[in-house]
């Protein structure tokens, strides 16, 4: 088990240090001087050649490419990613708030999607080609084929202003995370229900089941005995990888119920043309999301016997 | 001076009979609201939310108008457009304009305990000064290109010298929030975070992307006349609360989750107009509304005809109607009409007239492709890049228009600094620019061709040596007839070469709901007067 | 808007189903007949669009924010400018971007598995690291920032979303290409002096053809509605493209005095990204008989 996880581990840092040099590159070929945009917001009136000069250089903006590079991995290794130019703080603080609301919110949406999606996907399950089945279906095939905005916006107007059941900015209460947990989950759930209809349906035609059937055990001891638990392990891997997904999904979510988060700190950064916030938090998300993954895998090794270390 | 710079006797006059009114008012106020008090919660669209809070950093009115929750200007700009002493106790402009004495209000203390005086005033000014304070606008405004010193004459007066007049001055001090200096040197980078100032309201906290909270600083004295009543706020506190979602913001009184919607989206309107249950107020704004400047440093602006030939092609009421049933205010010259010295006859300058729009292109050498509907001069089509902010129905409506002469406008959305940098590289045809002034100075910002620099707000690139020597003379004039007559001629320019686009201008709806007492706004229709606001629990 | 999960491994080649086997699977699938129904009805609107739209996607033709009416079908948006046109035309633009945005993955993730499956080695190891670093952006974030090095603009959505895909499709490819690389006739194939490329493309890919071809239709919902996404996003089409995305986040905020605006085109999206997965599962069942869910 600790050689898999650190086979694993290994590989991961060849990526982590891909997925930093391409956003380095990305965002250095991107249109616009730094300078020029943080003095276009801030010093009208005062700006001076030697101003800007001096900007450059305060920035590192004057070194050659791959000094900038080392300069800002070295930091990002101490866990400095710079400073944000539009918000004027240190992007390591931007982020790290940020991520907590997200984390937040991405937690409440998996809990949403696992709540609809295993019951509807159960349902289904049992009851394959039957009504039961159909609607269940249609309602996951509804959950992954709208555009998300839309949704929530829906659901604002009804839940919040037509019923005022919830409220329809999320802010800091817990009553406010139950609408956007259930836009961003609904997607999920969609993918959820489906696959564990058809995992169920796979374990019910296995032949230990069937055995437990013959020898004359109650269907439904049977299934929720012995057909549930192995059905659920591939879905709690799909559920992990929706989980990782959520942590930048989010964005949209965010923006339609006015929730601060990585997803819009992003957004923002990326209209502003804030470099070294992007950077950052791209870097961040990036990363995390990685490491969710390979804790699941992880998991995934431990709860699934079948699945070799090496 | 006379209109601004009051004398002593006339400003007296004036202020007894505006302390009568506040009597008034304040009578009625005492039968029409029982108990004080309540928590006001103010939803506004995410993109107000400033970047900085600190007012002397950042350019946008919404941390203006969140400052001035925290702390009083030196002179107020009231409703009826008239400049009375706030912090300050009155002033005096000498050596023609050049050197503004500011008697201070006594008895004065930050809400760190930290006493506002002449020290403190220098303190503030020097810092807007400063280069590395990074003002963008607020230093513009205060005079910065000919500001020399500010001495402090004693204890409670000071003295700001200049090197040539600043007629315009007063404005600035309306809206620059002034700040403990022991709070600016104690939190240094993070101040804008912690505003300190003498107001109202102290600043609780700031979640980004999320909200503002404000509550009742119990020290505060009041200012009245201005205020209608002396001592703390009403309120307890303050919240902002910022909507990302323009569909959400409209309907977001009747959810109960703010009591008060300020910039209303105007798709709105419509629904709380007719409704008992809500108040709505419009505020309208002076300045240049929402304008676009023509980059006349590039082809094909360059050409009068084809400047002139777009002023033709559309009419600035029918877009009222269309887009907005009307609610917005029409604006056909560089300024509004709320502002200082409006000259009128931009109004009839141009009428929607597509058969001149046309000729005009064609004695251009814009040719109609009659394949694609487009014109084109040497095998290159008149298509125009419009960079905008916000609105872009209006960027939408235009190109609808445009097309008829066989003009493709090409629409652009994007966020203020990347505006002001692709101002400054002149990567564009048609700009958004709104500076918001009841001075008309902002004319001068705009249009005199040496503010065309870097930092600078002059984005046309026109030249033009009558129009520079006007603005020039409005810099140092402090005979208000004489300003008059010179911004007059200027407008008058700035309309007979097409150097802008104007279109309409957004005033600032407020929806509240009826428990909402006391809310009043002031003449650039953002000050709140949020001492006399009080919610009924 | 979520991609799809990743296809574990994509391992073992499976034996393609013969044509009329999988055509009887597939027109028993009323759910997947019924998507190919309104894909074609969609393909029809964009390629006739110019018939078929009662008034120019573009003028203002009529009142603004005016209801339903015998004039306009589905009323008229906040400009004055026919929703019907609009969505019609719209059809042109969002399909292109669903396929357009699959042609650029599709063709870039699946050279990119070929390559790396068929040479193996370092060339492999070197590939697949990209691949996973790729996948490090999840969800919409790659395609954002691609929009941020190359700005909004349609083009620029297709490429966006295209580049955000080609992971999948080269985890795909990589997976059957290393299962098919052993199986003798590919053997023997090399032995006998066959060229690379005509290894590749002759032997190998058309193994690899029923995956490819489910995940692609899949693919082409979740283009269409990453596209509306970034047009929320302000990011986008640019206006006054009828984009379905960018009429329906446009319209949002009158929902509550002129629903016709946002909902129409909203339906529109939901209506082919709906045909387009059930199409796509119908094809799965058909054309990929091993996987049963997804």
């Amino acid at each position: 088990m600790a050689t898999y996880i650190g086979q694993r581990v290994a590989v991961l840092i060849p990526v982590v240090i891909l997925v930093f040099s391409v956003v380095f590159a990305i965002m250095h070929a991107l249109p616009g001087d730094p300078v020029q945009l943080m003095l276009a917001g801030a010093e009208a009136g005062v700006t001076t050649p030697e101003r800007i000069a001096q900007l450059r250089r305060s920035m590192g903006l004057d070194e050659p490419l791959y000094a900038q590079y080392l300069r800002f991995a070295g930091h990002a290794l101490r866990g400095d990613l710079g400073q944000s130019i539009r918000f004027q703080s240190p992007v390591n603080q931007l982020v790290a708030g940020a991520a907590v609301q997200t984390f937040e919110l991405s937690l409440a949406g998996m809990a949403a999607a696992l709540l609809i999606g295993i019951p509807l996907g159960i349902m289904a399950g049992l009851y394959e080609n039957t009504w039961l089945d159909s609607g269940a279906m249609l309602l996951a095939l509804l959950g992954v084929s709208m555009p998300l905005f839309w949704l929530g916006l829906l659901l604002i107007l009804l839940v919040a202003v037509h019923l005022q059941w919830l409220p329809a900015i999320s802010g800091q209460q817990l009553r406010g995370i139950v609408l956007p947990a259930f836009t961003l989950g609904f997607v999920s759930a969609g993918l959820i229900s489906r696959l564990m209809r058809a995992s169920l349906i796979e374990a019910l035609r296995h032949d230990y089941v069937r055995t437990a059937l013959a020898k004359g055990l109650r269907r439904r001891v049977v299934t929720t005995k012995h057909a549930l638990r192995n059905a659920l392990i591939p879905v709690i891997t799909v559920a992990g990888l929706q989980f990782g997904g959520m942590l930048s999904g989010a964005v949209i979510t965010e923006t339609v119920f006015s929730r601060p988060g990585l997803g819009s700190l992003i957004v923002k950064a990326i209209l502003w043309h804030d470099y070294p916030l992007i950077q950052g938090a791209v870097l961040l998300t990036s990363v995390s999301y990685v490491l969710v993954n390979l804790v699941i895998d992880v998991l995934y090794a431990w709860v699934d016997p079948r699945i070799k270390y090496a | 001076m006379s209109e601004r710079g009051t004398t002593r006797r006339a400003f007296l006059l004036r202020s007894s009979a505006a302390l009568a009114g506040a009597w008034g008012a304040r009578l009625l106020r005492a039968d029409r609201v029982g108990a004080a008090g309540g928590n006001l919660t103010i939803a506004m669209a995410a993109d107000a939310e400033p970047a900085s809070l600190d007012g002397q950093v950042d350019p946008y009115v919404s941390a203006w108008l969140l400052n001035s929750f925290v702390t009083d200007p030196l002179v107020l700009l009231t409703s009826s457009r008239k400049y009375v002493p706030m912090l300050a106790a009155g002033w005096s402009a000498s050596a023609g304009g050049r050197i503004w004495t500011l008697p201070l209000r006594r008895g004065v203390t930050f809400q760190d305990g930290t006493p506002f005086d002449a020290e403190a005033v220098k303190f503030n000014i020097d810092r807007v000064m400063s280069p590395d304070t990074h003002s963008a606008l607020m230093a513009n405004y205060l005079g910065v290109k000919n500001f020399l010193k500010t001495e402090i004459v004693d204890r409670q007066t000071v003295r700001i010298i200049y090197s040539s007049p600043v007629p315009a001055l007063l404005y600035g001090l309306s809206i620059c929030p002034l700040w403990s200096p022991a709070a600016v040197k104690q939190f240094g980078p993070s101040f804008q975070q912690h505003l300190v100032g003498e107001g109202a309201f102290k600043l609780a906290e700031w979640v980004r992307g999320d909200h503002v909270r404000f509550v009742r600083n119990p020290a505060y004295r009041g200012a009245r006349p201005w205020q209608e009543h002396d001592g703390p706020a009403y309120l307890d506190s303050i919240t902002i609360r910022f909507v990302g979602e323009a569909g959400v913001l409209g309907q977001i009184l009747k959810t109960g989750e703010a009591n008060l919607v300020a910039g209303l989206p105007a798709q709105a309107v419509g629904t709380y107009a007719n409704n008992p249950a809500y108040t709505i107020i419009a505020g309208y704004q002076p300045g240049n509304g929402m304008m676009f400047v023509m980059n006349t440093g590039r082809p094909p602006l360059d050409d009068l005809r084809v400047r002139r030939a777009l002023r033709y092609a559309y009419d600035q009421d029918t877009m009222n109607q269309t887009l907005y049933n009307g609610s917005y205010v029409v604006v056909k010259g560089p300024l509004t009409k709320y502002t200082l010295y409006y000259w009128k006859g931009a109004e009839s300058a141009y009428r929607l007239d597509p058969a001149r729009a046309r000729r005009l292109l064609e004695e251009a050498g814009w040719k109609l492709n009659p394949r694609t509907g487009i014109r084109e001069r040497d095998g290159k089509p008149l298509a125009l890049t419009i960079v905008m902010l916000h609105h872009k129905e209006i960027g939408e409506y235009l190109a609808a228009q445009f097309r008829a002469i066989g003009v493709d406008l090409r629409v652009e959305v994007v966020p203020g600094p990347v505006q002001l940098q692709r101002a400054q590289s002149g990567e564009f045809d048609l700009m958004y620019e709104r500076l918001r002034s009841y001075e008309p100075d902002v004319l001068f910002d705009e249009f005199y061709s040496k503010n065309y620099r870097p930092g600078g707000w002059a984005w046309t690139r026109f030249q033009n040596a009558t129009l520079d020597k006007v603005l020039l003379e409005t810099q140092s004039t402090t005979d208000q007839t004489r300003r008059q007559a010179l911004f007059t001629e200027a407008q008058q320019l700035v309309t007979e070469h097409a150097l802008c686009l104007p279109t309409l201008d957004d005033p600032q709806y407020y929806a509240m709901t009826k428990k909402v007492h006391g809310f009043r706004l002031g003449a650039i229709g953002s000050w709140y007067f949020v001492n006399d606001i009080s919610v009924e629990t | 808007m979520e991609a799809l999960p990743r296809s574990p491994g994509g391992a073992v080649p499976r034996p393609a189903r013969r044509i009329p086997a999988a055509w009887r699977i597939f027109a028993r699938n009323r759910g997947a007949v019924a998507g190919a129904v309104i894909l074609l009805g969609w393909a029809g609107a964009a390629i006739c669009a110019p018939r078929l739209a009662p008034y120019d996607p573009l003028g203002l033709t009529g009142p603004s924010r005016q209801p339903p009416s015998a004039l306009h079908l589905l009323g008229t948006d906040l400009l004055g400018r026919d929703v019907l046109s609009r969505l019609v035309f719209g059809a042109r633009i969002s399909l292109a971007i669903g396929l357009v945005s699959v042609a650029i993955g599709a063709s870039a993730g699946s050279l990119m598995g070929l390559v790396a499956g068929y040479y193996g080695g370092r060339l492999d190891g070197a590939l697949m690291r990209l691949v996973d670093a790729m996948l490090a952006f999840p969800g919409l974030l790659l395609a954002l920032v691609v929009i941020a090095s190359v700005g909004p603009g349609l083009q620029n959505v297709m490429l966006a979303v295209g580049v955000s895909s080609v992971p999948l499709y080269a985890r795909l490819v990589r997976g059957s290409c290393l299962a098919v690389r052993a199986v003798e006739y590919v053997q023997a194939a090399r032995v006998l002096g066959g060229s690379d490329r005509r290894v590749m493309f002759r032997h190998i890919l058309p193994n690899v053809l029923g995956p490819l071809i489910v995940l692609s239709t899949l693919q082409v919902g979740s283009a269409i509605l990453i596209g509306s996404a970034l047009s929320y996003l302000g990011m986008g089409a640019q206006p006054p493209t009828p984009e379905w995305g960018l009429m329906t986040s446009d319209g949002q905020a009158y929902l509550a005095s002129a629903w016709w605006i946002s909902t129409f085109p909203g339906l529109a999206i939901f209506s082919a990204v709906m045909a387009v997965n059930l199409l796509g599962d119908g094809l799965r069942a058909a054309l990929d008989p091993r996987s049963t869910y997804r």
